[in-house]
């Protein structure tokens, strides 16, 4: 396990090469190149920014200030093939820092802190999840129930749970985002399950 | 829950992501055994990864065609908006290469062309002077305002003063120019091994067309004084150096 680092990732590095590909392009000034890279990584990019933030506008307003602020940066990167990964650190840097901006300047609502969750969106996760219509964790009260928890663990935990357990980015990729080591990458995550375990005790019965 | 435990209970989190190596399978599998008990938490965790897993399902209505082209177009939008405040980069390939992509977009590339241009004027003005026959020029240049100033003799008047301000601002403007690019490289040795010289801007009077010929000639100064002024011409004479202009002659030099 802790050497997952080390294995060795074809895909990861076929895309790795694509990415520097796109990248040296970018900087030479092909436009076009950096279209690429804004297809490759927008889907992710706004999913992660989405499950930060809540909103799907705020996630893409994110996500657009991510872009540009890559591009802005691209000569200073210095492993072009680890894009992917830069971007979406920048992405989780500015959902976090508009999280807490909109922290501050508004008084949110139940609703709002979980992003304006709707019954047709309960309805949806419930039918991801393979639960029966009119179990309890389908509620909107089980929703922001799972909302309110994850918006009080730290950042570090709330972003490796989001990146690995909700999104499903492999250890190391996640590990490569949070710029610390695998090993921390599981620690967090552990440590965010059991205070989601512990919080949502009721809704996790059978 | 102590360090054993801790670890145990890590372990159950764990089984739903399907990571576990064969010896924590075999850890996993002897605890359950051991305490029934467990089974309940590692169903917990079993059902949190599911919950997990259908957090925020993203809207199935975004339009990420229209999403990809909102950011190109912010992305547009910072390129041009690099390119004004990057140009002093552009112009220096190895650093436009080496930093940003504003250095050729394709908003940029007319811009930074005509940068080029500058550049590679302002390199042209830093070379050398091309080796000219000063004397061979001056003798044309002479010979040209004497037949010039002989036919205004045979009546062709000077129409006032305009007919002479354009040109001699001209003349001026071309011995400033020669004298900057005199500046770039050490003086030429004069006969009797003085390096002082002066540039020698003569100026044929007006053909009846009013076209202007004039010319310039670098000169030692004690050659320039000898130079005899032609009938009817004018000509500017400035030194190598400032002060040398201001304590020049005119009387000599003007004429």
């Amino acid at each position: 396990m802790g050497d997952a680092a080390a294995q060795p990732h074809p895909e990861a590095d076929e895309a790795g090469r694509l990415d520097a590909d796109a990248v040296a392009r970018t900087l030479a000034g092909e436009a076009a190149a950096f279209d690429l890279l804004i297809e490759r990584y927008q889907r992710r990019a706004v999913a992660v920014a989405y499950r930060l933030l809540g909103n799907i506008e705020d996630a893409m307003d994110v996500c657009q200030d991510a872009y540009i602020r890559a591009f802005r940066s691209l000569g200073t990167l210095q492993q072009p093939e680890r894009f992917g990964a830069w971007l979406m650190r920048i992405v989780s840097n500015l959902s976090l820092n508009h999280r807490r901006g909109r922290r501050r300047t508004l008084s949110l609502t139940t609703d709002d802190e979980s992003g304006g969750i709707h019954e047709d969106q309960v309805s949806q996760r419930s039918q991801r999840a393979g639960a029966a219509p009119g179990d309890a964790m389908q509620s909107a009260e089980a929703g922001r129930a799972i909302d309110a928890a994850i918006a009080a663990l730290p950042d570090p935990q709330r972003l490796a749970l989001i990146l690995f357990a909700v999104e499903g980015i492999p250890q190391r990729e996640v590990a490569e985002i949070l710029e610390c080591s695998i090993e921390m990458v599981k620690w967090n995550v552990f440590q965010a399950r059991k205070a989601l375990r512990t919080a949502l005790a009721e809704y996790l019965q059978e | 829950m102590n360090e054993k435990t801790d670890h145990l209970e890590q372990l159950l989190s764990r089984l739903p992501d399907g990571d576990l190596t064969p010896a924590e399978h075999a850890t996993v599998r002897r605890a359950l055994a051991d305490d029934p008990g467990l089974a309940a938490v590692a169903k917990q965790y079993e059902r949190l990864h599911l919950r997990l897993r259908a957090y925020r399902p993203l809207p199935g209505d975004v339009d990420w065609r229209a999403f990809s082209t909102r950011v190109a177009d912010g992305v547009e939008d910072e390129w041009a908006e690099q390119a004004s405040s990057d140009l002093d980069r552009a112009i220096d390939p190895a650093v436009a290469g080496a930093t940003a992509p504003v250095a050729s977009g394709p908003r940029l590339n007319p811009v930074a062309e005509s940068y080029r241009g500058v550049e590679d004027a302002l390199q042209d003005w830093a070379r050398p002077l091309p080796q000219v026959d000063w004397a061979a020029f001056h003798a044309r240049v002479s010979d040209a305002v004497r037949a010039e100033a002989a036919s205004a003799r045979a009546g062709q008047p000077v129409r006032g003063l305009r007919r002479w301000v354009t040109p001699v601002a001209a003349a001026a403007a071309v011995a400033l120019v020669v004298w900057g690019l005199r500046l770039a490289r050490p003086p030429t040795a004069g006969p009797g091994g003085s390096t002082e010289t002066v540039i020698l801007v003569a100026l044929d009077l007006p053909t009846s067309g009013g076209q202007i010929t004039f010319s310039f000639d670098e000169t030692p100064a004690a050659g320039a004084r000898a130079v005899e002024p032609p009938a009817g011409g004018a000509g500017i004479a400035v030194g190598p150096r400032h002060d040398e202009l201001e304590d020049i002659d005119d009387a000599a030099y003007f004429y």
